[in-house]
């Protein structure tokens, strides 16, 4: 239907508020960083320039992303072969639990690892009680742990991706390939790994963009090993507000022109053929070599589900009651009653519910909308609000957080600015602002592969505007939506980056409170925000791994 | 010589044959033949006023122009058929009307109201979609009890739907999910959920597209007769002749977005007033030549203007073969020659205006064969074989043979060209339907 008069003025509505939530608070973070209208000065950016330490960071994080995600697509890729093209036995169960990693949020995946491998971490006891060592045999620090922390949580996005294009492929290319002569490898490189290019790009910047922004494993491991987000967290803890306003600008800079490089590589060319019949899996029956795939396989599963494990175990244990010895002595459920008992304990857990529901709910409907009048406007303004809304996706939740702090902080309401910080608004609104790519894209597939002639019917039998979207589209969409919500309730419930930034006591989050109790060495405290985290995103997980199905 | 050629064709002659003379037959042009040959290209109906009317309707979408002046009107009961090749402005005119898409000019008149500025839900029209546009969240029931909802109906709300489904013979099929019905129940559900709210007008977009040809035809009858039963003024937009000419009263073609011709499927079989139109109703193949000869008599009220059209030499001799217009015509004017296959025959030798040629292909398609010949000049005509046409024994690829006007048959129409104006733009409908 050609929009009327009035759907445009909701588009231009929508496109304002966006720009308002999204690219204002960015804009006014650049200003100030030069100083503000009135005192322009490139003082603070010239300070940024003559500083080591901030290069130093800048190039930390530069290096470790692009070491992220050689080491995630070395261990995801072979993964996904294995899972999608041979069979053994378990090689079901075995492929979900692979995936495991992708439902844990960054803060418990780094404490669980600190758990586990960290100086008093279990395998480390283990390996030091069992040589007999004086000291932890290794330090979970520096790079090198940030680097096993980032491999460990994002293999999964190239696992997930090859393992999808695999699936896809055309399994008569393969046998056209060998008709024609080529031989296994040949086949491999010439025609099957070409064909998972964008996959593999996709999967790449996905990596990439998540590394740059990481801040979790940066923090809890490498303190003094800044990069640029804790970088950026450090300065405005220091009070050094503008400096921490450029290193904000220069990372967001530095993540569009990573986006933009990244796009640059991913051809629009569609590989994959539409009647394609996906290549047979190819059953492993030397009994040896099952055996060596199922016993691979298992512990694979096993050393993915340790981290788990481990913070379930670390729950149970009593406060100061496990020193030296190698298993715990004492295990009870003493920290869970203690955190149900004292209202302060409980608080950030009620805290991060209510606020990821209010954002999630937001995020949804916001994205619902902004989708649906991108998808009826179509034009320029349509891709606008589809840009609008993918924009915070590409910048790291560090930036978000700076920006929304920076714009949020002075009252003129006139300039669309309040003072927020501080009150429980700021944070729920941060955490929309980083769901809504994921809500906003999944409503805009959900809307896509609807048939505009549904609506049509509807309106073509009597049915009104909203009588027509409330019985016709919205029942369409709901699985494609909740897919969006488990996911963006899974993001905002964990979130960490943007929580330290903008937190007040009062409306301190499950991550502040865990962060708060390793630094009191209250680990089973934190393991057990941990663990409910984890459940409750699992709990997401299962609802979004529904609506995909569904979908 | 060859017995079996039999005589002379009637619409064909050789340039030595005296012309007919004719002095007197001036006055047998009645202005009623003319009026009848002017009502044809309106369409108008002059017996029932019009129910549903598009006046001068005009759409473009960026720089294409799609519609361009379409002016239609319907009586009410009345079934039209839109029909046209793809991107004619069919479809275009059917969500005007349905009201998709607004209209740059022009009105769309609903027992004398304008409704093309009401948004589709307040303008009373039912929809059968191409792909039906079923809801596959809800059943069958609730598919068809939509429209009543809508409205705010809950009394004889059940009653309505069942007697829909009856219409429909889906009087079982209520409680089913749309997607556990097959494509041709489907097809009924979405004329059952079309119907329900008692609208004034009925829109078809390609209601039987999505059926596989077996299933088509008996759905076809199915359609007419509930259409028929309820008596409501319908639209149906077809690119299939054959779905046209069976389901609509009247029959409108449209081509690049203009109303070439309207008109019952035997007016615009017998009379069509544009090459457009003789060549895209039924099979048809084209000749050009030059008019060797006007005929001033008419034999019929609505026989046009009859002329002899000279096509080529044959040895030294100029062939001619007779043909209609509705256009007056000139001698000497360069005109083009449409003609049925159903209305050549094949022939052995030159006797009498035969063209000859070659036989290229032969199309079996079952109850009929269809010769395609490829004349001296690389024109192809196809040509209708049967006992008489072929003589004792069917024609042979590659044999040489003639090609002449079958005695009786339709004659060929007559379209002048244009200077400058290629029509080669014009459609083959050689793989016909």
């Amino acid at each position: 239907m050609k929009p009327s008069s009035r759907s445009r003025r909701l588009a231009w509505g929508i496109a304002l508020g966006l720009v308002w939530l999204v690219t204002y608070p960015l804009l006014l973070t650049l200003l100030e960083a030069l100083g503000g209208v009135g005192a322009w000065t490139l003082e603070h950016f010239a300070e940024f320039a003559r500083r080591g330490d901030e290069w130093r960071a800048l190039w930390r994080s530069l290096w470790i992303s692009t070491a992220s995600v050689v080491l995630a697509g070395l261990v995801g890729v072979p993964l996904a072969f294995v899972f999608e093209r041979t069979d053994f036995p378990g090689r079901r169960v075995l492929g979900a639990l692979v995936a495991l990693p992708v439902a844990l949020p960054p803060l418990v995946g780094v404490i669980a690892f600190l758990f586990l491998y960290g100086e008093s971490g279990f395998v480390s006891r283990l390996v030091q009680g069992t040589l007999g060592l004086d000291q932890p045999p290794w330090r979970l620090h520096g790079p090198g742990a940030i680097l096993l922390v980032h491999t460990y949580s994002m293999y999964v996005y190239f696992y997930l991706f090859a393992r999808a294009a695999l699936a896809r492929l055309d399994g008569s290319m393969l046998e056209a390939a060998a008709v024609l002569g080529a031989g296994r490898w040949r086949t491999l490189w010439r025609v099957t790994l070409p064909q998972l290019r964008p996959a593999l790009l996709g999967a790449a910047l996905l990596t990439f963009m998540t590394s740059l922004g990481s801040f979790s494993a940066p923090y809890i491991f490498a303190g003094g090993y800044r990069v640029m987000t804790t970088q950026i967290v450090a300065s405005r803890v220091n009070g050094q507000y503008a400096l921490a306003q450029v290193e904000a600008i220069v990372l967001a800079l530095v993540a569009l022109v990573a986006l933009w490089l990244i796009r640059r590589l991913q051809t629009d060319e569609t590989v994959t053929s539409a009647h394609g019949v996906a290549p047979s899996r190819k059953p492993i029956v030397d009994p040896w070599a099952r055996w060596g795939f199922a016993v691979v396989g298992w512990s694979l599963a096993g050393f993915m589900l340790m981290p788990h494990a481990t913070l379930l175990l670390i729950s149970l244990v009593p406060h100061s009651t496990w020193t030296v010895e190698l298993w715990p002595p004492v295990l009870n459920f003493n920290n869970y009653r203690e955190l149900f008992a004292e209202p302060e304990r409980l608080r950030p857990l009620l805290n991060s519910l209510w606020m990821a529901t209010a954002a999630t709910a937001g995020a949804v409907a916001l994205g619902l909308v902004a989708a649906r009048q991108s998808l009826r406007q179509g034009g320029r303004l349509g891709a606008a609000l589809e840009g609008l809304v993918a924009l915070p996706w590409a910048i790291p939740g560090t930036v978000f957080a700076i920006a929304l702090g920076t714009a949020f902080s002075v009252h003129a309401p006139h300039l669309g600015r309040f003072v927020w910080i501080g009150t429980p608004i700021i944070l729920p609104l941060a955490y929309l602002v980083r769901c809504l790519p994921v809500t906003g894209r999944a409503a805009l597939a959900g809307l896509r592969q609807l048939d505009p002639a549904l609506e049509e019917a509807a309106h073509s039998l009597g049915a009104g505007p909203l009588r027509a979207f409330r019985r016709v589209t919205l029942p369409l969409v709901r699985p494609a939506l909740v897919a969006g919500l488990g996911l963006a309730f899974i993001t905002a419930l964990g979130d960490f980056v943007t929580s330290i930034v903008l937190y007040t006591y009062e409306t301190r989050p499950i991550s502040i409170e865990i962060q708060s109790a390793l630094r009191v060495q209250e680990f089973g405290i934190a393991a057990v925000y941990g663990v409910l985290l984890m459940m409750l995103s699992a709990a997401a997980f299962l609802v979004w791994g529904r609506g995909e199905a569904g979908h | 010589m060859d017995e079996h050629l039999g005589p002379l064709g009637a619409g064909a002659r050789i340039k030595e044959v005296s012309t007919p003379a004719g002095t007197d037959t001036e006055e047998t042009v009645s202005e009623e033949d003319l009026a009848t040959t002017a009502g044809t290209v309106a369409g108008k109906d002059a017996s029932r006023p019009p129910y549903l009317e598009l006046r001068h309707l005009d759409k473009s979408f960026g720089d294409v122009q799609v519609l361009r002046d379409l002016s239609l009107e319907l009586a009410e009961g009345e079934i039209l058929a839109l029909v046209g090749l793809s991107g004619s402005g069919k479809t275009t005119a059917l969500r005007l009307l349905a009201g998709f898409e607004r209209p740059d000019h022009g009105e769309i008149l609903v027992d004398g109201d304008d409704v093309a500025s009401l948004e589709p839900a307040r303008r009373g029209f039912g929809m059968v979609f191409q792909h039906y546009a079923l809801f596959p969240h809800m059943t069958v029931f609730d598919n068809v009890a939509f429209g009543l909802q809508a409205q705010g109906k809950t009394s004889g709300l059940a009653e309505r739907v069942a007697a829909m489904l009856e219409l429909v013979d889906l009087e079982d099929y209520g409680a089913r999910k749309v997607s556990e019905i097959s494509g041709g129940q489907q097809q009924r559900v979405a004329l059952a959920r079309a119907l329900a709210p008692e609208p004034r007008v009925l829109l078809l977009d390609e209601p039987l597209s999505n059926l596989d040809p077996a299933l088509r035809e008996r759905t076809r009858r199915e359609l007419k007769a509930a259409v028929r039963k309820v008596g409501i003024t319908t639209v149906l937009v077809t690119h299939e002749q054959e779905e046209a000419f069976h389901v609509g009263d009247r029959v409108a073609v449209l081509n690049g977005g203009r109303l070439e011709q309207m008109g019952t499927a035997t007016e615009l079989y017998r009379a069509p007033v544009s090459r457009f139109v003789a060549s895209f109703i039924g099979r048809s193949g084209a000749l050009r030549g030059f008019i060797d000869e006007v005929s001033t008599e008419r034999r019929r009220a609505d026989a046009g203007h009859e002329a002899w059209v000279a096509l080529g030499q044959v040895e030294d001799i100029s062939v001619c073969w007779s043909g209609v217009s509705s256009q007056p015509l000139t001698e000497g004017e360069r005109v083009e020659l449409i003609v049925k296959p159903e209305s050549l025959r094949l022939a052995t030798s030159e006797t009498g205006g035969a063209l000859p040629g070659r036989v290229v292909e032969l199309r079996f398609t079952g109850p009929l064969t269809y010769c395609v010949v490829r004349l001296m000049g690389g024109e192809e005509l196809e040509v209708l074989v049967d006992d008489e046409s072929a003589g004792k024994r069917p024609p042979k690829v590659h044999e040489e043979i003639y090609v002449a006007p079958r005695e009786g048959g339709l004659k060929p129409r007559i379209f002048q060209l244009e200077d400058g104006v290629s029509p080669e733009d014009s459609i083959s409908r050689g793989d016909g339907e």
